[in-house]
């Protein structure tokens, strides 16, 4: 998923203040960023189309709203970076990560590599 | 009779091409029959040994090719080129041909290979600089991720950063948590995604299984490589090999990293291996530097004597 600075921005603003229509959002970013309302406009209509956030008609205009929550999109782009390449391909994985992205270790395997673990330790501390 | 550039350079590809399916069937018949042996190799040499068999397809390729075209411009260092090299119509090429469809079939491939892993490289970039956003600068290099879950990955091409989740930090202690990050700065200091994708993109060219087996190794390789980096006076292997198992059952726990079982059986294997390594469980030995490059040399002659026989032998078959 990709996300323009001014779309996280956004979605920061969204996830603090809640519900808020175009104007609101440009008059808050006016004086600090600068920027049109059209520019503004446009990138709550992409975040809006990308599915994150809501929106529902008052009066003449729309009111966005975070449609994830923070730590969801969190979760949406680690899985999202450590399974590209991995899950649909090859495990030709673009991470190096410390331990195997995976929920599916055998508890029995673990337990039995645990236990070496234990033995080797035991083993040096006699020795020692 | 001298052949026209074009002519030329698309017999030439012809030629790499032929060469290059050779010697990927001869790769993959190798790792077929001793891909279990690799983890017998030392870290070192595996990763050396997986480099040169992902890259012998493409050297055989490219000398022979370039022999080629130093023969036909009249250099060849053998006395008769006829005796060491030929192709019988070095100077007539025809798209309609067998050799045509081949080396539109091969530059298609080519192509489409590339693209596509330029292609996710770049939202894969996308990605990582969100999650840059949204993530705790710790250090230069090291962002902190506001998330419950326990993982701990390095990512990114040409500056890699490394990623740990609050939810590792809260969940194991101060000494885990130094291993860990010693293990991922090992990662980043080495350059490995980058090195991954490439070695990614050069097994692209093999088929499936062979390919996954490749990626396995060196992921495997890498792995060994960056849990030996943390080995100190201070940090035993030992506390690696615990640190390890603690966090792959934290994984097993855990909600947002879930994959399929390919990767699952993938992780878990590697998990093992990378303990029995830590636990020195493992005699390995070094590779043979001379063999491998006699080896290389070997498929380079074979390639150069036998491309016109390969060639007349699918010509027995289909028609020019």
């Amino acid at each position: 998923m990709k996300l323009g600075d001014l779309e996280k921005l956004l979605l920061h603003y969204l996830w603090q203040h809640g519900c808020s229509d175009v104007k609101t959002v440009f008059a808050h970013f006016e004086n600090t960023r600068g920027g049109s309302l059209n520019t503004y406009q446009s990138t709550l209509e992409r975040l809006y189309k990308k599915g994150l956030l809501s929106r529902h008609k008052e009066g003449h205009a729309f009111h966005y709203k975070a449609r994830v929550e923070r730590h969801e999109l969190i979760g949406q782009l680690i899985k999202s970076v450590t399974t590209d390449f991995v899950g649909e391909d090859d495990g030709s994985s673009l991470i190096a990560a410390f331990s195997s992205m995976s929920s599916e270790f055998n508890v029995e395997q673990l337990d039995k590599l645990e236990s070496l673990i234990e033995q080797q330790k035991l083993k040096l501390k006699q020795q020692g | 009779m001298s052949a026209e550039p074009l002519t030329l350079l698309l017999n030439v590809l012809a030629i790499a091409v032929v060469c290059f399916v050779l010697h990927n069937i001869a790769v993959s018949a190798f790792v077929t029959l001793l891909s279990t042996r690799f983890l017998k190799l030392q870290v070192k040499s595996r990763k050396i040994t997986l480099w040169f068999l992902a890259t012998l397809p493409w050297f055989s390729a490219f000398s022979t090719a370039a022999y080629f075209v130093y023969a036909a411009n009249g250099l060849s260092p053998f006395e008769s080129a006829s005796s060491m090299d030929h192709w019988h119509h070095i100077d007539s090429f025809s798209w309609l041909s067998w050799h045509g469809a081949v080396t539109a079939c091969a530059l298609g491939f080519l192509a489409y290979v590339i693209s596509s892993r330029l292609l996710k490289l770049r939202a894969h970039q996308h990605e990582i600089k969100s999650l840059m956003a949204l993530s705790r600068k710790l250090d230069n290099n090291t962002f902190e991720i506001d998330s419950s879950d326990a993982a701990a990955f390095t990512a990114g091409f040409i500056s890699p950063k490394c990623f740990v989740t609050k939810g590792m930090r809260e969940q194991i202690s101060e000494t885990e948590y130094h291993i860990v990050m010693q293990h991922e700065l090992a990662h980043a200091n080495k350059r490995d995604p980058f090195k991954k994708w490439l070695f990614a993109l050069l097994a692209a060219f093999f088929i499936p299984n062979i390919k996954q087996r490749l990626v396995l190794h060196m992921t495997l390789a890498m792995e060994q490589d960056a849990d030996n980096a943390v080995v100190s006076n201070t940090t035993s292997s030992l506390d690696i090999a615990g640190t390890l198992v603690k966090v792959a059952r934290l994984n097993a726990t855990g909600s947002t990293l879930k994959n399929t079982d390919m990767v699952a059986n993938f992780g878990a294997d590697v998990l093992e291996q990378r303990v029995y390594f830590l636990l020195g469980q493992l005699s390995l030995k070094p590779v043979n530097h001379l063999l491998m490059m006699l080896l290389a040399i070997a498929a380079f002659f074979l390639c150069l004597t036998s491309v016109d026989s390969i060639h007349h032998f699918i010509e027995t078959f289909t028609s020019h």
